[in-house]
């Protein structure tokens, strides 16, 4: 188990990537079919270690950091991805997100057209799971562009590509 | 899952009038109107550029509050169980106070369906101690795998109703996330079999 608290203004935020890339060189390393040799004290005899990240645990905003993706805005949710249903609200100023009817069953009657949700029917399909491989052919584009520049403005890369 | 409870807790209180600013405001219902939904909590313009807001039937009245308050100014709970409610409760102001995150996963899950008994409109009650006890159901340390698929048929209905009962302004990102908690246990769980 690793704990790890990044408290106060002078956070690293997406920069942590920097700081955890040792950790996932070695995760990597533990992996690997043959794993890495280890003395065992108690049976007195060496065996070959492997290990992989099972869960991490973190507060909502620290999860934009670690996984890279963005949990505010219009595509706040990590599962939903770029499906996630949101409203601007003018009055307000915040951005809602609802739209819980695509979770229900396809024929459910409250589907159908109803008074309350501006007499509007809906017929969207429930967000798909997608698994890793997908998400890692969604993100291997991706151009990290790590530091900050003066006052915590994030820096234009030499290629033009704006930095996460 | 900690924060989630903190979180939809405040906002539930908030929407019932009994934590925080009153969320029934004006931008609220403006918004409500440009969505051309619930056209009887729009607001009415008054001269002077004044406004009238009509009360929005989710909040407590006077009455309510006060045999919410009651109901939960009597609660006695074992020792060690949570903490005394009694050092939430504002009883002049009709306002919990000071609520830590602890305080609400108790509130929501255990005290809020009792104090909810016998006051606010059937549909508002109904969906709302759906929800607590769905957040309950998911906070157990142990569930039963073959519960899963009904527990989250159970929170998609009652988010459905949510959407009918209070203003948009509830739905921020927080609330959305207990859709996918069911999904999220469901995978966790893959991994410890039993």
């Amino acid at each position: 188990m690793m704990p790890l608290l990044i408290p106060g203004p002078k956070q690293p935020g997406n920069d942590i990537d920097v700081y955890l890339k040792p950790l996932i060189d070695v995760l990597l390393l533990l992996w690997k079919e043959e794993g890495v040799r280890v003395w065992d004290a108690h049976i007195e005899a060496h065996f070959n270690l492997r290990a992989l990240l099972f869960v991490m645990t973190n507060d909502w905003p620290a999860l934009s950091n670690l996984s890279g993706q963005s949990n505010k805005g219009y595509r706040a949710c990590t599962h939903c991805l770029d499906e996630t249903n949101s409203t601007y609200l003018k009055h307000c100023r915040k951005i809602m997100y609802m739209g819980h009817r695509r979770f229900l069953p396809t024929k459910h009657p409250l589907r159908r057209r109803h008074a309350h949700y501006g007499g509007k029917a809906d017929h969207h399909t429930k967000p798909r799971h997608r698994c890793g491989k997908i998400l890692f052919e969604m993100g291997k584009d991706v151009k990290v562009v790590f530091e900050k520049g003066p006052d915590k403005r994030t820096v234009q890369s030499d290629d033009g590509r704006a930095p996460m | 899952m900690m924060h989630l409870t903190k979180n939809l807790c405040v906002n539930l209180l908030g929407f019932l009038g009994v934590y925080g600013k009153p969320k029934d405001t004006l931008e609220a219902q403006q918004d409500l109107q440009r969505m051309k939904q619930r056209a009887t909590q729009h607001p009415e313009k008054r001269d002077k550029g004044r406004h009238y807001l009509g009360p929005a039937y989710y909040t407590l009245s006077k009455e309510e509050k006060q045999s919410m308050f009651d109901c939960l100014n009597s609660i006695k709970v074992p020792s060690g169980y949570s903490l005394n409610v009694k050092r939430l409760l504002n009883l002049k102001e009709k306002k919990f106070a000071h609520v830590k995150s602890h305080d609400c996963h108790v509130l929501i899950t255990q005290f809020l369906p009792v104090g909810l008994r016998g006051i606010l409109p059937a549909n508002v009650r109904a969906t709302t101690i759906k929800l607590c006890a769905f957040v309950n159901a998911i906070s157990q340390k142990a569930i039963d795998p073959t519960n899963l698929i009904r527990l989250q048929e159970d929170v998609v209905q009652s988010l459905v109703s949510l959407e009918m009962i209070f203003p948009p302004t509830f739905f921020n990102i927080m609330t959305h996330l207990l859709v996918h908690l069911v999904k999220r246990d469901w995978y966790s769980r893959s991994y410890f079999p039993s």
